[in-house]
């Protein structure tokens, strides 16, 4: 029993390196954070484009269906080793491209954060799709009868009663996300899993990958507490666009 | 002088269902119209491609005697301005308060300062009567109210035609005559309205001229106490005993 408990709960061993440990938490945090915010602005751009009904739009509309569909249907890893794996080797791109070392992140970083925006961006799509497509369509007829022209009435009235109702679900998404920079690891990028494996293959104890795990749920515990009750609480308030009081 | 509104001969299709067969209609600077008819027969649809929600399959809408129907862009949002519409459904902006659902589209589409919108809204709000629920979400409102909202809101565009689309039929009966009200005080100041409703009393006290359609065409127009007390059309006999006498 008390090897058991050492093996996982060995509070030298997380003590000895917990620097690094943390160091590795920091880089999870900073690619979800940049991937989420690459991923929502362009989840939102290709649910615009899946949601417009200009006929101009259509060969795109297309386009972005089967982009959503491909990038739901593969794994991420896969689509982190084809980007890592390739595009240094792609000449005609710029080289900022090939070799992105923006903001003092290596590229690694950047092939990491463009996977999970690609995948996740998918994803959103879906999301925000659904949120917009919970606005009665008598919100955009009645912006559109006072004169507004379509984007203006996406913007002040379709899109922000949409986001609200998609907050949730982004976040749960963004749960999603942030557990899955760890396979970004095979890369190469010393997150906090990798951090944590690296310990357990000096010291053969797992205590290291137990301290990543707590540092996880210090940030997924309270994000999905959140959810579940902002959720509760818009379930019973609902549909209150017109109808009488 | 042309008139504000006419509308020739239009035509729209849902697929292989022939809604409007061919519909004149004309609508004299100043003059309330009223069209009346059964479910189904088309009055919804006339109205919104009148504003161009949806698009005629034929024949024109002219508005100050220039034609409409093959506006796009610009120029269809500067015309839809001009036009005002009221839905049965009220679809009054649920994230925003009253006064600012008076206030964004003066914002938006005519670049107004925040100042002289909101002076314009308060003042069409109290206008409807709702002087104290400027700060009330619309949710918060009863249907009546909403729908006087509604309408204050499609004024504040200082639009040179209203089109009403049954406008109380969502409403509670003790909640009717407010908004009624509303819309006689419009007409009495000279509003350009083109009214569908099954208010009969309403098409009978207000209008200079009501017309009854079925099955997509009209199938009797007249001045109100003509059609209302001797319509020379079966079905419009028939249609008015159902409503009047139910
Ligand atoms: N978007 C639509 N698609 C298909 N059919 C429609 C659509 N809108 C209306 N219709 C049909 O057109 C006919 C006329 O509808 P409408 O103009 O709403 O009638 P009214 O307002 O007189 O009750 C009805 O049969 C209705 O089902
Ligand atoms: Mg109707």
């Amino acid at each position: 029993m008390d090897v058991f408990f050492r093996q996982y709960f060995d509070l030298g061993v997380m003590w000895t390196h917990f620097p690094k440990v943390l160091a590795g938490f920091w880089i999870t945090v900073e690619l979800s954070l940049i991937a989420g915010a690459l991923s929502m602005v362009w989840g939102l751009a290709l649910a615009l484009v899946r949601g417009s009904r200009a006929r101009a739009l259509a060969p795109a509309r297309v386009l972005t269906v089967a982009y959503i569909d491909v990038f739901r249907g593969i794994p991420l890893l896969l689509v982190v080793l084809v980007i890592s794996g390739s595009l240094p080797f792609i000449e005609f791109l710029p080289r900022w491209v090939r070799a992105p070392e923006l903001f003092g992140q290596p590229d690694v970083f950047w092939f990491g954060a463009a996977a999970l925006t690609v995948t996740y961006g998918a994803y959103l799509a879906e999301v925000f799709r659904a949120g917009l497509e919970a606005v009665p369509r008598g919100q955009l007829e009645a912006s559109r009868s006072l004169g507004m022209s379509h984007s203006e009435a996406m913007r002040h009235v379709v899109l922000p009663q949409a986001v609200r109702s998609v907050v949730p679900p982004l976040l749960n998404d963004f749960i999603a996300l942030m557990k899955d920079t760890s396979l970004v690891q095979v890369i190469g990028i010393v997150e906090v899993v990798r951090a944590g494996r690296e310990v357990q293959g000096e010291t053969f104890n797992s205590s290291a990958l137990t301290l990543g795990a707590l540092l996880f749920l210090v940030v997924t515990l309270p994000l999905a507490r959140f959810v579940d009750r902002s959720m509760a609480r818009n379930r019973p308030a609902g549909a209150s666009t017109g109808g009488p009081a | 002088m042309s008139p504000k509104l006419r509308i020739e001969g239009l035509q729209k299709r849902y697929g292989r269902l022939h809604v409007l067969r061919g519909v004149d209609l004309t609508v004299p600077a100043g003059a309330v119209i009223s069209v009346i008819g059964p479910s189904g027969s088309g009055k919804s649809t006339l109205l919104r491609c009148v504003n161009r929600l949806e698009e005629a399959d034929g024949g024109d809408i002219l508005l100050d005697g220039q034609s409409i129907r093959e506006l796009r862009g610009p120029a269809l949002d500067l015309v839809r301005r001009r036009i005002g519409m009221v839905f049965q459904q009220f679809n009054l902006f649920p994230h925003r308060t009253v006064l600012d659902n008076v206030v964004l589209a003066q914002q938006v589409v005519n670049r107004t300062g925040r100042d002289e919108a909101v002076a314009a809204a308060t003042d069409l709000l109290r206008q409807v009567g709702l002087t104290e629920k400027l700060d009330e979400y619309p949710g918060r409102l009863s249907g009546g109210q909403q729908q006087r909202v509604a309408i204050a809101r499609a004024l504040a565009m200082r639009p040179e035609v209203m089109l009403f689309d049954e406008v109380t039929s969502a409403l509670d009966p003790e909640l009717v005559t407010d908004v009624l009200d509303v819309m006689r005080e419009l007409a009495r100041q000279g509003m350009t309205m083109l009214v569908v409703t099954h208010e009969m009393s309403f098409a009978r006290d207000v209008s200079d001229e009501v017309l009854f359609m079925d099955g997509g065409v009209v199938v009797e127009r007249g001045d109100p106490a003509t059609v209302f007390t001797a319509p020379a059309q079966e079905r419009t006999a028939r249609f008015l005993d159902r409503i009047l006498n139910p």
